[in-house]
């Protein structure tokens, strides 16, 4: 089953340990950290863009679009969710660990652009 | 005609992390810079002569564009002689001149009775057509010269720049392997894959003995 951008959202949460409603996180902020993410993928990986055309895919919080298909190939969509993950850490001073949030964002960069292993 | 599949599988099991549309990008890439190399994408194609037309334009072909012309003969079996612009007037012989990728001007010029018992058989080279989503190539480059092109599409691919499959090392080893590939295919298929003699010429100096040679 191909992933969906509502999976991408579900398992931030997860990560983010906000399972739970009401949430800490609303969609509509971690799908702007989902349009961030893409925007920096497709600055270091262009390539992965190519079968959009090179277009930047952008996504809003509204039925439509959590149904939308992953964009890109779906070996990258940890590395987007890892992505998401940390923009979102590095933003919440309350329960802000900036260890962990430079863990993901490392993880994403390494799996773009590092080792295959990332 | 083959598909794209045998160097798609190994080159996804070869390069983790890159995504079916690059690999496909650079392998078409590959195949394009393979055929205008080589011109191992043989075809033989007929042409009908018109009075009086002595100039005839090849292209587009269903699956490519004609980019060499290997050979020219009658229908009847008299060769034509490839020539540049200046000698193809001279009488005594047919000639034939290409002044454009898949155009052929030949002369002599045919006349009434020729376009009614005469055609041209045409061997050319090919550049597939990269316009189709599901590109196939001719089945010899799967069975001959599978290896090269998939060194020249490894080449292609660890040159690239920041990615999780560079390697600048691996890149310069294929690149090597890739051109050496295409200089043999290109060989091969102007002898028409057998032992024929080949219109290739020794360099003078290597023949030299090895006193003479150091100069």
């Amino acid at each position: 089953m191909a992933w969906t951008i509502s999976d991408a959202v579900t398992e931030t949460r997860r990560l983010l340990q906000d399972t739970r409603s009401p949430f800490r996180f609303d969609d509509a902020r971690l799908i702007q950290g989902l349009n961030q993410a893409m925007a920096e993928t497709r600055r270091l990986r262009p390539d992965l863009f190519l079968g959009l055309d090179f277009n930047l895919p952008y996504y809003t919080d509204t039925t439509a679009d959590m149904a939308k298909a992953f964009p890109i190939d779906e070996m990258y969509f940890p590395s987007i969710v890892d992505y998401m993950v940390a923009r979102q850490a590095f933003a919440d001073d309350e329960f802000a660990v900036d260890g962990r949030a430079m863990a993901f964002i490392q993880k994403w960069q390494g799996n773009l652009v590092g080792g295959a292993g990332g | 005609m083959a598909n794209l599949d045998g160097w798609m599988d190994t080159l996804r099991t070869r390069l983790p992390g890159a995504d079916d549309n690059v690999l496909n990008l650079e392998l078409r890439n590959t195949i394009r810079e393979f055929c205008t190399q080589s011109g191992a994408f043989l075809k033989r194609v007929e042409l009908a002569l018109k009075q009086d037309k002595n100039e005839y334009n090849l292209n587009p072909q269903p699956d490519g564009n004609v980019l060499w012309v290997h050979q020219i003969y009658s229908a009847k079996g008299f060769e034509y002689v490839l020539v540049d612009d200046e000698r193809l007037a001279r009488v005594g012989m047919n000639r034939a001149y290409c002044p454009s990728p898949g155009m052929i001007r030949i002369s002599p010029t045919p006349d009434a009775d020729a376009d009614k018992e005469d055609g041209l058989v045409v061997w050319v080279g090919m550049v597939p057509n990269f316009n189709i989503t599901n590109l196939t190539v001719p089945d010899e480059f799967e069975t001959a010269w599978f290896d090269h092109i998939l060194d020249g599409a490894l080449f292609r691919l660890h040159s690239q720049h920041k990615r999780p499959w560079t390697n600048p090392m691996n890149a310069q080893y294929h690149g090597r392997r890739f051109r050496n590939g295409m200089a043999q295919a290109r060989d091969i298929t102007r002898r028409r894959f057998s032992d024929a003699d080949s219109s290739f010429h020794f360099p003078a100096w290597g023949n030299l003995p090895r006193e003479r040679s150091r100069w």
